[in-house]
């Protein structure tokens, strides 16, 4: 069987004491050690010695700094939580853009991995969860809750203190990597409703225009990413509508445009093509019909315990509505935001 | 020499049979000849070990060392403990002694030029022998009595124990069958003074058997006998025959230190490696004196009856464990000792060191088991509450998982003078993480705050920059862990420059006393620590002994000890307590097992922070025999065993009326109650 290459993202240790990577991320070592025997290479989000050691006496076959998401080439990114903490769930986006790979979130288990797929278990919150079958390319984000069944010795992490290249590098925020690659947005549909306070910038106006009205004004942060022709900003959207479940799962891609179905690696144009785009993970037989998870977005310097508890979603599809849709409740978390909105509850049933 | 005198002896191999005897020469030879083989290639396991630094102190000879063993084995101080057990090994051993030294006579004899076996000495040598040999027989029949009859639980029950007791015992009576049926063939008036071979032989020929008949059986018992003796030296090294070897050399070698330290582990020295960590996962990682101490037991079970786990019924045997580690270097294989040593049994130990205090080879056993839990360390095999414990350590520098913010916490109201930087400090009190986070161990710490603040002691606390001793780490295994907590302690007593460490935690102070040091160990030795630890005990009895703390000593009602493992057993600290208890006007009533003999609370060796299961829980056990003594209080000198007998006193209390209901206290707070602090 042939090995697939695997790069794991951790974060940094834990304060206090800075020498305790969090259980996760250590769970998350472990995951790879188990699943690739040839050793994963390990990328740490800061330049935290500490946790590149941990790494090497975990069984990582190589260790480095993040400095640089070009510089992540492999079938499989195993995403710790501890990694998120500095640029939220865009990392890991950015990683599953670059490899024109599936995105999976909240990922407790590697089942089985085959040449070119693997199996994972996905929590669904409130203690559900479904089982996936994904292709490679793919970037698995693993779940805050996991924990590391096997301990490394302190006298294995000094076995392996090798000196390790400091760099005064960092990872740049992929915010900014993402804007600078992409095209200034020139909506052209406008909906009066959609206007609010005044406000006219361009993510507002595209919520509005999908019916998705926030309540406070958007200061003209110019590093919102949704910076792009309307086509790749709707093939955004969309990912964005799916991966918050308001959008029903059967949905594999986007209403037909000129330019590329959404739910697809849909890359910037300035980009340019990266293969073809990856296939949704599929759900295993008894999975149909379940809608995606609650679970919203982590933000940049989010912790997990100030998270949502997430709710399941109820299995009505929806239809894409305007400002009309009762469900004023339910509001994606903003991109940036740091969680001034909590009103996620759950959708209230049609019927 | 005169005839009359030369008449009185016996022809050696007289009635036996020319290829008789010259079969026995061939098959005894060969058969050391095996025996040497067979030591031989147990010895060539052993060295397969690892070498383990001096296990001496400096100064002392081996030949020292070999006197004081050959004394311990002729006085059999240890074994005398159990009083049939002792006597019968006694006589037995005597007796094998003796008749050994009576086949060297005979061989010499034979065999040899020289010429004594005659006369008077041939007479007194023969009731010597005779005596030694009716000795041996008592020993024998005393164990295969007992195990037969009248067994103890922690006898052995396997057949080849019982098989090669009655090798012994048949190799002993034949030989005063032989005897008998030579006296009976024409009954010398002098052998006689072979008092039992003769009465044997009176015996013999009641039932008709003399004459040519007696010299029929002579050659029958002389060939069983022969034939026995050959199959004996076959199997000296094998299973317990071999503890007659190596029992000597593993009492004679045994580790010299306080029965509560650890030997150091040189993990900075580069011995070790990511190839090869610390801990034994296969046999060969084990030290080449556990190899042989390992072939040095005798199966007696006394560390089993002892060990406090086995008596809750958890898994743990601490004999099996040896005699697992002995089982995986028979079959010699790179097997993992998970085969041979089960989990469960690893993690109820609780170190308290009774096993290693009561083995009579002095084999170190609890130092085996945490030699297996590094092992499982280093290769992340940790039940999920020793990984919370090593985790908690590393976040917070304590086992308890807590902030250390916290750690001073149990202050409250009380402003105990906390060394500024660098601040040469005379007397460090040492709180320790029982002390800091513990609730039952914070009253103790503010007790002694109290006593400390009533007699205007100049000391200093060190607050917050305290971190664990390493204590727990380093009994669940993880040296690493140890050694880096060691090492930034030690560089605080350095800058501090600190005489004097008080504490009132056992596991702090033996682990000051007696480990630390041994960090900086060099080539010729550890060198002595640059400071003293007194545990509060002592400092107690001392400020007692200077008149600086003067008890009323008015009636505090019954109090009954319990001497922390750590302390009483572990470092020999037993009078100190009481002496203060009974200046601090307590009527002492002791438990049965105390001392040096006490019964362990069941919270070391990590145990306060995992559970595994058995009968029933060790500090119930505690509790219960604290609470037959009839007395009101029991006080204690460590703040783990407090919380473990104030957790174990809950059922016994329950039953009883409110007014009888056992309190339990530390020391300190008996003292501060009764001066009204």
């Amino acid at each position: 069987m042939t090995v697939s290459r695997a790069t794991v993202i951790i974060g940094k240790c834990m304060p206090p004491a800075a020498e305790l990577l969090m259980p996760a991320d250590r769970a998350v070592l472990e995951l790879a050690a188990n699943g690739f025997p040839g050793g994963a290479e390990v990328y740490c989000v800061t330049a935290d010695d500490a946790a590149l050691h941990y790494a090497l006496a975990a069984g990582a076959s190589r260790v480095d700094v993040l400095t640089d998401l070009q510089t992540v080439h492999a079938q499989w990114v195993l995403v710790g939580p501890g990694s998120l903490a500095e640029h939220g769930d865009w990392l890991p986006a950015a990683l599953a853009e670059q490899l024109a790979a599936a995105l999976v979130f909240d990922v407790q288990e590697i089942l089985r991995i085959d040449a070119s797929s693997m199996i994972v278990r996905r929590d669904l919150g409130s203690g559900d969860r479904d089982e996936l079958v994904v292709s490679a390319p793919a970037v698995l984000v693993f779940a805050d809750q996991l924990a590391p069944t096997r301990y490394v010795s302190r006298f294995r992490q000094r076995a392996v203190r090798v000196p390790l290249g400091r760099t005064d590098k960092e990872l740049p925020n992929p915010l900014t990597r993402l804007a600078s690659d992409w095209q200034t947005a020139r909506p052209r549909a406008r909906s009066a409703a959609a206007v609010v306070g005044g406000s006219t910038t361009a993510d507002e106006r595209t919520n509005g225009a999908f019916g998705l009205s926030t309540d406070d004004a958007r200061s003209r942060d110019s590093s919102q990413p949704l910076k792009a022709d309307p086509a790749t900003c709707a093939a955004h959207l969309v990912r964005y509508l799916s991966h918050h479940g308001l959008l029903p799962r059967a949905i594999r891609s986007a209403p037909t445009s000129p330019a590329s179905p959404a739910g697809t690696s849909e890359q910037p144009s300035a980009s340019g093509a990266r293969g073809s785009p990856p296939s949704p993970p599929t759900p295993l037989p008894g999975g149909e019909g379940r809608t995606g998870m609650g679970r919203g977005p982590r933000l940049q310097g989010e912790v997990p315990a100030a998270r949502h508890t997430r709710r399941p979603r109820p299995l009505t599809a929806l239809a894409l509505k305007g400002a009309s849709s009762s469900d004023v409740a339910r509001r994606p978390r903003r991109i940036g935001n740091l969680g001034t909105e909590h009103n996620r509850g759950p959708r209230p049933h049609p019927c | 020499m005169n005839a009359a005198s030369e008449r009185i002896t016996r022809e050696i191999m007289g009635n036996v049979p020319g290829w008789m005897a010259a079969a026995f020469y061939v098959l005894a030879f060969s058969a050391l000849g095996v025996a040497a083989v067979g030591f031989a290639a147990r010895l060539k396991k052993h060295r397969a070990g690892r070498r383990e630094a001096r296990c001496r102190p400096a100064g002392v000879s081996w030949w020292s060392r070999t006197q004081a063993a050959a004394g311990y084995v002729a006085f059999h101080r240890q074994l005398l403990e159990d009083p049939l057990a002792g006597v019968a090994h006694l006589l037995t051993f005597y007796g094998f002694v003796i008749l050994f030294w009576g086949t060297c006579l005979v061989f010499l004899e034979h065999d040899t030029p020289l010429h004594f076996f005659y006369g008077s000495f041939y007479k007194i040598a023969s009731c010597f022998i005779d005596l030694g040999g009716a000795a041996f027989l008592t020993g024998l029949g005393l164990f295969l009595w007992r195990r037969h009859l009248a067994a103890p639980r922690r006898i052995l029950r396997a057949w080849w124990v019982a098989a090669l007791a009655w090798l012994l015992f048949a190799i002993g009576l034949s030989g005063f069958m032989l005897e008998a049926s030579r006296i009976a063939i024409d009954f010398p008036d002098f052998e006689i003074w072979s008092i039992v071979g003769f009465g044997l032989a009176q015996g013999l020929r009641l039932v008709g058997v003399s004459g040519p008949a007696a010299a029929t059986l002579h050659r029958w018992t002389w060939g069983i006998h022969a034939g026995l003796c050959v199959v004996f030296f076959v199997l000296l090294p094998w299973k317990f025959f071999g503890h007659m070897i190596f029992g000597l050399a593993s009492w004679a070698r045994r580790r010299e230190r306080p029965c509560a330290a650890l030997v150091t582990v040189p993990l900075a020295t580069g011995a070790l490696d990511a190839q090869s960590p610390p801990g034994a996962v296969t046999w060969e990682q084990f030290t080449r004196l556990d190899l042989l101490q390992a072939d040095a037991c005798t199966t007696c079970g006394r560390c089993n009856s002892v060990c406090p786990a086995h008596a809750a019924g958890k898994p743990l045997k601490p004999r099996e464990i040896v005699l697992g580690l002995r089982a995986a270097v028979d079959f010699g294989t790179a097997a993992p000792l998970t085969t041979w040593v089960e989990d469960a049994a690893l993690w109820s130990c609780t170190t308290c060191g009774a096993c290693n205090a009561v083995c009579p080879v002095g084999i170190d056993v609890y130092d085996k088991i945490v030699e297996l839990r590094r092992g499982r360390v280093e290769t992340g095999l940790v039940p999920e509450g020793v990984r919370q414990v090593f985790d908690g350590t590393l976040a917070g520098w304590n086992p308890f998982q807590r902030p250390a913010s916290e750690r001073l916490a149990w202050a409250g109201g009380l402003s105990p003078p906390i060394a500024r930087s660098d601040e040469p400090i005379e007397l460090l009190y040492w709180i320790g993480c029982a002390g800091s986070f513990d609730p039952d161990g914070r009253s103790v710490t503010q007790a002694m705050i109290t006593i400390l603040e009533s007699l205007r002691i100049d000391y200093r606390i060190l607050g917050d920059r305290e971190r664990c001793s390493g204590d727990p780490a380093r009994r669940l295994g993880e040296e690493g862990l140890f050694q880096e907590l060691a090492r930034h302690n030690l560089g605080l007593f350095d800058r501090h420059r600190v005489r004097r460490i008080l504490t009132h935690c056992p596991h702090c102070f033996n682990t000051f006393r007696n480990e630390y040091h041994h960090l900086r160990a060099g080539a010729d030795g550890a060198p002595a620590p640059t400071y003293e630890v007194v545990h509060h005990t002592q400092f107690l009895a001392e400020m007692i002994g200077q008149g600086r703390l003067r008890l009323s000593a008015a009636d505090s009602g019954s109090v009954t000890f319990h001497d922390p493992c750590y302390l009483g057993r572990g470092n020999g600290i037993v009078d100190a307590p009481r002496d203060v208890l009974r200046r601090a006007g307590a009527n002492l009533i002791e438990m049965p097992r105390r001392g040096a003999a006490s019964f362990c609370c069941g919270a070391g060796g990590g145990a306060m922070w995992m559970e595994v299961g058995g009968r029933e829980r060790i500090e119930n056990l505690r509790a219960r025999e604290a609470a037959q003594t009839g007395a009101a209080t029991v006080a204690t000198g460590c703040p783990f065993c407090k919380g473990m007998l104030l957790a174990g006193s809950e059922s016994a209390n329950a039953a009883a009326a409110p007014a009888t209901r056992m309190r339990v206290r530390a020391v300190s707070e008996l003292v501060v109650e009764a001066e009204g602090l």
